[in-house]
């Protein structure tokens, strides 16, 4: 049986040092290379949970074609930082017996991370989140661009989307008067 | 799909020298966006483009918002005002107070101190709100010198009421109103509903678990019955120092003390009490927020103070706009 093995055995064994690695290499669209915690990766996307248990995980760096590397680098980032505040997270909401919002209110430290972001960063984190099917993510950053909108003109409202008016100025005077009560200070 | 994205080539051609390409979000990051926000700034998407409208007044919105709205949780922004009973008639004020919300409180084809036969009838005044409709009551002078009461049912934000006609029109009048609405409400007509003559008071709903407010010295706090019916956990849901340090005080904080609950705004998860010395106060159960609603001089609660809340039903109000 010692003879026996050789060939099978190394390949048995570079497979299992894979497997053992704890972390996952991501390539953005333009090429850049990330390492993210390969459990926090499983636990925050339920596509790269799936990559990792089929197997599908390159080890020079795994193709993310449709994320470009600064929104990578904060979901790389977000997993990261979460990984570090799990025993928080987990506290508080033991403490909170009634927690039972539609969307759980972003931490403090989640707070924080998508304040720093800009515009432009803030958006490719929200499709990069909905790529990569990171629920918890897309919660914080569409909580964000929601908070962004609150008590905005309709004018400002297309500034934050970068959108162009449509309606005509009748049009218009008609939204306004059907629901006036929501354009009390325009 | 062009039409499930934010990004429509027809209403926003790429080649305008926009600074950055349009955030190519599916519809139901959208969805999510917008049921986070309150009704005003919904409604203002809504007016901000076409595409974003033919988003809002789409039917699977709605079921979105629905189904958020009508889930376990609280939905803080849902809580637009309280109506108070004052000398003359009720007033509606807008809560946040910025708000400006005004309401439509009579159906369109009864205004007016007289009826046809020139008979005395009141003015139309709210007694009861939930989940969107308001109950409308008014007295009503008939021609062998009885007073009836007239009762109707509507959406004071759309506008649309509906005259309970006899025998639903009932004489007595001193018993408080309930309003229970159906789980099903399709446009902004309202399919079921039910009037209670009777003030029931119910807990709120944590978890799906039935739910007591308790107005303690130390705060409010809320008892939740375990899951298997067997026994109650209590927790704080406000400390008394967190009022006094969030709200304009009209007396030594030592004074106030007393709490008396109000009411408790199932959708919007807000609790309404009055504090002795501080006047009428709000607190947010999801959000933990303090609003003082009064800043009058009433120091002592007051026992015969008549107000409840209006939550709107944000889903009545998108459904019966217009599209483009």
């Amino acid at each position: 049986m010692e003879v026996d093995k050789g060939k099978g055995e190394a390949e048995e064994t570079r497979k299992v040092a894979e497997a053992d690695r704890d972390t996952v290499t991501l390539k953005s669209s333009d090429g850049k290379l990330f390492e993210v915690s390969k459990e926090a990766a499983a636990r925050l996307s339920t596509v790269l949970a799936g990559m990792i248990a089929g197997g599908s995980i390159d080890d020079n760096g795994t193709d993310l074609k449709q994320i470009g590397s600064e929104a990578l680098e904060n979901v790389v980032d977000y997993c990261n930082k979460h990984a570090n505040s799990i025993p928080s997270a987990a506290l508080i909401s033991s403490s909170i017996s009634f927690n039972t919002a539609p969307f759980k209110e972003p931490e403090e430290w989640e707070r924080k991370f998508v304040d720093r972001l800009s515009h432009d960063a803030l958006f490719d984190l929200v499709e990069a989140a909905n790529f990569l099917g990171m629920e918890r993510l897309l919660d914080v950053t569409c909580h964000k661009i929601s908070e962004m909108m609150k008590g905005k003109s309709p004018d400002q409202i297309r500034e934050v989307f970068n959108i162009k008016n449509d309606y005509t100025k009748e049009e218009l005077e008609e939204i306004r008067q059907e629901l006036a009560w929501a354009f009390y200070d325009d | 799909m062009v039409d499930n994205h934010i990004h429509d080539d027809e209403a926003c051609p790429k080649d305008e020298g926009i600074s950055r390409e349009l955030p190519d979000l599916p519809l139901d990051i959208l969805h999510h966006i917008f049921a986070r926000t309150d009704p005003i700034t919904v409604v203002r998407c809504a007016a901000a483009s076409k595409l974003l409208r033919r988003h809002i007044t789409n039917p699977s919105f709605h079921q979105h918002l629905r189904n958020n709205h009508h889930g376990e949780g609280f939905v803080p922004v849902l809580l637009v005002g309280m109506f108070f009973k004052e000398s003359e008639g009720r007033k509606f004020v807008p809560w946040p107070p910025s708000a400006k919300l005004t309401l439509s409180l009579a159906p369109p084809a009864n205004v007016g101190d007289y009826d046809n036969c020139g008979l005395y009838r009141s003015k139309f005044q709210p007694v009861a709100s939930r989940a969107g409709p308001v109950v409308l009551r008014r007295y009503r002078g008939c021609s062998d010198r009885t007073t009836v009461v007239d009762l109707c049912v509507g959406n004071p934000v759309t506008g649309d009421y509906a005259l309970l006609l006899p025998p639903a029109t009932v004489l007595r009048t001193s018993y408080p109103h309930v309003l229970l609405t159906g789980d099903e409400v399709d446009g902004p007509s309202i399919s079921s509903f039910r009037l209670l003559d009777r003030l029931r008071r119910t807990g709120p709903h944590a978890n799906g678990r039935l739910a007591l407010l308790v107005a303690e010295s130390l705060g409010i706090a809320m008892w939740t019955l375990s899951k298997d019916s067997t026994s109650w956990a209590r927790r704080l849901v406000v400390d008394r120092q967190r009022i006094l340090g969030s709200v304009k005080l009209h007396c030594h904080p030592l004074e106030c003390a007393v709490i008396q609950l109000e009411w408790f705004g199932q959708a919007s998860g807000t609790v309404a009490f009055q504090m002795h010395g501080v006047g009428i106060l709000l607190v947010n159960l999801q959000t933990r927020e303090i609003g003082q609603i009064s800043q009058d001089r009433r120091q002592n609660i007051c026992r015969s103070l008549c107000f409840f809340p209006y939550e709107i039903d944000l889903v009545s109000v998108l459904a019966a706009m217009k599209s483009f």
